[in-house]
């Protein structure tokens, strides 16, 4: 216990971490937080976690941005909402990992070409494109910000796909794109402003 | 019974037939789906990553759009049942009007005034039609055939209002009605990996070889789904997960829409059954 403390140094610590976190969309209660680790033990993946849901949890309050967001676990959750629904004092633990992948992004803390941020900023491309999603482009997409050579090892499961009619070769689109982009611009404003 | 339909992109393309066995079983029961005019992606879990500002936004835009044309929206696929049913509960606290977000929508000619209830069409199915008129129009009991209902994370978390969020009972109680016998199984809401199938495939195929294994020792026939993600990671990386762990899965994936599609007598073909990865086993020769 004495090593956690003295690896706690209070300069070291951002104290305005956690009500950042605390201005995204549904978040609450994380004050209330108990340590009970329901969450960790509903998770599905914490198996695989450096830093458990719970520990993740308390390292925000303590204001531990650097290594909060340094930290991989956001990314090897699932949003299966195991722990949010358990939780005994309503902490909305997907969403804060949620908040936590989007902080980690906006902040530079991750490679936009490591497979997790590729894949979802693909995924997020190919719908301000079309306004839905589209299998293909977001193959290549992604094989072209990780590493191309990836598309071929998808080929089977697309051809897979294909031949069994599950695949659309050209993207199905939303009549009113334009206003759609418009509205996200506006969101991508409203985020630079705060 | 009338509602407004939302498809989400996967029914466009790798769950095809879960909107076609769908539209083929709701209709035979009596409701009528009008899709949804200009619908855009949910945005799965990638909207949320990128901003989960921008999620609520562009959900709060399908349900405006939604609330023009009717009252209740059906929904098949679970993560957008999910997302809108997110932006839908954020937006019952803090009314559009009152946020950046409700300004934002002004600007592109929509005003949100929440009014559409959320609705999968599992719920509609168990809830609206109820089980005693599905049973009346069960032609061909499904006697003898064990299945593994599968519900998911996505179409009972965060929360829904019309079953529990650990363990779920509605399909088990809707497949029971069309005569077949489902099987208890504890993995049914254990995650199935989702988008992690994309960005960390070693460990989700570990968890749906898990699941799998489960459905092998319950001795059930076939899984019944009700989200285009669970299939695809049970059904189409069954051969994957087979060559990782020298297992010899060879189940079925199949909509519950498409099973109970044959309880009520109707045609294989127009259920889509037959295009998934697995054969359909069973349920073929019923």
């Amino acid at each position: 216990m004495e090593n956690a403390l003295e690896l706690l140094q209070e300069d070291r610590l951002s104290p305005g971490f956690l009500p950042l976190v605390e201005k995204f969309p549904g978040i609450q209660h994380i004050r209330s937080c108990i340590q009970c680790g329901t969450c960790t033990g509903s998770c599905p993946m914490s198996h695989v976690m450096e830093e458990t849901p719970r520990m993740l949890i308390e390292m925000i309050r303590v204001g531990m941005m650097d290594e909060v967001l340094h930290s991989k676990t956001p990314w090897y959750c699932a949003s299966c909402y195991s722990c949010t629904v358990r939780c005994p004092m309503n902490v909305p633990i997907t969403e804060v990992m949620l908040a936590l992948r989007s902080l980690a992004i906006k902040k530079r803390y991750v490679s936009m070409r490591d497979d997790s941020p590729a894949f979802y900023s693909s995924f997020h491309q190919v719908l301000k494109l079309f306004g839905r999603s589209h299998e293909p482009i977001l193959f290549i997409l992604f094989g072209w910000k990780t590493n191309i050579f990836r598309l071929v090892g998808l080929i089977p499961f697309a051809l897979g796909l294909f031949i069994r009619g599950r695949l659309g070769l050209f993207p199905n689109t939303s009549k009113d794109v334009a206003g759609l982009r418009k509205l996200m611009k506006l969101v991508e404003e409203m985020e630079v402003t705060g | 019974m009338r509602y407004v339909f939302y498809p989400g992109c996967s029914n466009h393309a790798s769950s095809k037939d879960y909107e076609i066995s769908s539209h083929k079983v709701l209709s035979a029961l009596g409701v009528e789906l009008e899709e949804m005019a200009d619908w855009n992606c949910c945005g799965a879990t990638a909207s949320s990553t990128m901003s989960p500002l921008m999620s609520l936004a562009i959900n709060a835009r399908n349900l405006a759009l939604a609330e023009k044309q009717g009252s209740e929206l059906a929904i098949t696929c679970s993560s957008c049942f999910s997302n809108l049913k997110k932006a839908r509960d954020f937006f019952s606290s803090v009314p559009a009007d009152k946020t950046r977000l409700g300004g934002a929508l002004k600007e592109i000619g929509l005003d949100l005034k929440n009014r559409v209830r959320v609705k999968h069409i599992l719920e509609i199915i168990v809830d609206d039609v109820g089980l005693d008129a599905v049973k009346a129009l069960i032609r061909k009991p499904l006697v003898g055939l064990k299945v593994a209902c599968y519900y998911g994370c996505l179409i009972t978390r965060p929360r829904n209002d019309f079953d529990q969020p650990d363990f779920p009972t509605a399909m088990d109680r809707l497949l029971e009605v069309a005569g077949a016998e489902p099987v208890a199984f504890d993995r049914k809401t254990k995650c199935c990996g989702a988008s992690l199938m994309m960005t960390k495939k070693d460990h989700a195929l570990e968890l749906n070889r898990e699941i799998l294994q489960e459905v092998v020792s319950r001795g059930a026939d076939v899984v019944a789904v009700a989200c285009p993600l669970c299939q695809l990671n049970l059904d189409a990386y069954q051969g994957d997960i087979n060559a990782k762990f020298g297992t010899k899965f060879q189940i079925p994936i199949l909509y519950f829409t498409q099973i109970l599609g044959v309880a009520m007598g109707l045609d294989k073909k127009e259920l889509a059954i037959g295009k998934g990865f697995v054969p359909p086993g069973k349920v073929a020769n019923l």
